[in-house]
């Protein structure tokens, strides 16, 4: 039962990939796509016509509304039209936007976690693998909940080891990526406050001095 | 611009127009559309069975025109066969309203009627519709109105969509509450929301009317009146773009006291204005030519008040002014 031992793990791999990576950001992602690809035309249209209005705008600010009030109403109507339609556009596209993040919700959970769900459920009076008899002792039926054979390891649980192995490794790469980094730059400061304060402060030097070394952070 | 392009720079139009029967003089204060419509109305009064000239000016000029009393009832003008006058207040008629009802509704009815005037300008929208119901009761071939200053005409033109949402509202709140208030009016001795709701429907019904009425173009038009300045002609784009977006029809824009000093005048102020005047002139000509008759009329050197003087302006609404040589 190897494969699904590796199949519940991917799964959970790919809900954390998705969670690490931002949802958000996934989705952003897939509208841009989107919209390039199946919807191009009012967003076109709407580039296109943000250009416009930002131009007539611009060359409506340079004309004298006084010098030349023929050529700055006209400038003045094709704004105001171009500014309605492109509320008529950007209406029209948030409303494809919300449609499209519904369905692309639907999508993700479908993969993820329903997809998760539905496995374990389906298998679930199926062994992984079995545990070597003996190994873990009287807490080896617990391994086992809530309905695969007794001795072996649920794919409730092995879902539930990888999703904390994966959480783990995951803090664990952080803290090593956030102490390496800024283990560098501390060394200098320490060097710097006790050449520097009593020289501006001489007076309160003894009031300066307990706060003083609570105030460095961390290399000690 | 080409010559062929150019629409007759008069109101003949609006006299040939027969079938017109709301016509709508409006433009920023003080530029003369008190005059312009008087004129015009005089116009129509030789041309039509009978006129009806009414101001919605809060800020009445009628009287002041034709040198005598007008009030809310339509009064025939001294001087003319045909031709009527009559000044309302739309606000004022609406208060007027509100207290009759007061006095026949108890404080019940008063609370539902703060309710619905609670929409923002219906007092003004319902003078209106007050109005335009008495109007329609008389038979007049042609109605001018002399309008009060832009917004407000377009507000109340602007107004019955919204107030047909509002009033929907009403009505569903009132039939669903209907049954439990007039049960605690009959405690109460009072039975005045049904009265209201059916009146407002009323109103509902005679805004809508009136407002199919407005945006036909051979039953109504607009005409734009200004002055030959920045601010005058920039508030005529945004009417002009208003009653567009409105539909409703507008292809007269009359420019009013444009100075026209004799050759040899040595008054240097006037020499002045009148340059800075043909320059927004030609502006104005170049914007709204070909779709609108650009009707000139000169800043006389007397008042235009009386039914003669007016008599004799009117003229140069269908005979193009001729500045002297």
């Amino acid at each position: 039962m190897a494969s699904l031992a590796l199949t519940i793990f991917l799964l959970v791999l790919l809900t954390q990939l998705i969670d690490w990576v931002g949802k958000s950001l996934l989705e952003d992602w897939a509208f841009a796509l989107y919209s390039r690809l199946l919807i191009s035309g009012p967003a076109r249209q709407q580039r296109a016509l943000k250009r416009d209005v930002f131009r007539e705008k611009q060359e409506l600010a340079r004309t004298s509304a006084q010098d030349e009030f023929a050529k700055w109403a006209r400038l003045r109507r094709r704004v105001d039209k171009g500014l309605a339609d492109l509320d008529k556009l950007n209406a029209q596209l948030s409303s494809a936007r919300s449609a499209f993040s519904l369905r692309f919700k639907a999508l993700l959970f479908l993969l993820t976690s329903g997809a998760q769900w539905a496995l374990v459920w389906y298998y679930r009076a199926a062994p992984v693998f079995y545990l070597p008899p003996g190994w873990l002792g009287p807490i080896a039926w617990w391994l086992s909940l809530p309905f695969a054979p007794a001795g072996s390891v649920s794919c409730g649980m092995w879902q539930f080891a990888c999703r904390r192995v994966l959480k783990l490794s995951e803090s664990l790469v952080r803290e090593i990526v956030c102490t390496s980094l800024p283990s560098v730059p501390p060394s200098v400061p320490p060097s710097l406050p006790p050449s520097f304060l009593p020289a501006f402060h001489p007076p309160p030097a003894h009031s300066a001095l307990p706060s003083h070394p609570s105030s460095l952070p961390g290399p000690h | 611009m080409d010559d062929e392009e150019l629409l007759p720079p008069t109101l003949q139009n609006v006299l040939d127009q027969k079938t017109l029967k709301w016509i709508f003089c409006g433009g920023k204060g003080g530029v003369g559309k008190t005059t312009t419509s008087c004129s015009l109305a005089i116009q129509l009064a030789a041309c039509r069975e009978s006129v009806l000239l009414i101001s919605t000016d809060p800020a009445h000029n009628l009287s002041d025109a034709f040198g005598q009393k007008f009030s809310k009832d339509a009064t025939k003008v001294n001087g003319f066969e045909n031709l009527y006058a009559m000044e309302i207040d739309p606000t004022s008629s609406m208060q007027e309203m509100i207290e009759q009802s007061d006095q026949s509704g108890g404080a019940m009815g008063g609370m539902m009627q703060d309710l619905a005037f609670a929409i923002p300008g219906v007092d003004e929208a319902m003078g209106f519709a007050e109005i335009m119901k008495h109007v329609k009761s008389m038979t007049y071939s042609v109605i001018v109105f002399d309008t009060a200053p832009t917004g407000h005409t377009l507000r109340f033109l602007s107004f019955p969509s919204v107030l047909e949402k509002a009033l929907g509202k009403l009505s569903t709140l009132s039939g669903r509450f209907g049954p439990m208030l007039q049960q605690m009016s009959g405690m109460f001795g009072m039975g005045q929301q049904e009265d209201m709701f059916a009146r407002l429907e009323e109103m509902r019904g005679t805004i809508t009317e009136v407002n199919t009425q407005f945006k036909d173009p051979e039953l109504t038009t607009f005409i734009c009146v200004c002055i030959s300045e920045f601010l005058s002609l920039y508030e005529t784009e945004r009417l002009v773009q208003e009653l567009s977006a409105y539909e409703i029809d507008t292809h007269n824009i009359v420019v009013n006291q444009l100075l026209f000093p004799r050759a040899d005048s040595t008054c240097e102020q006037c020499n002045v204005r009148h340059g800075m005047q043909q320059k927004y002139l030609r502006e104005a000509h170049e914007l709204y030519d070909g779709m609108f008759h650009i009707v000139q009329l000169p800043l006389l050197t007397e008042e235009v008040r009386g039914p003669e003087k007016l008599k004799e302006f009117s003229r140069m609404l269908v005979v193009p002014y001729e500045p002297p040589k």
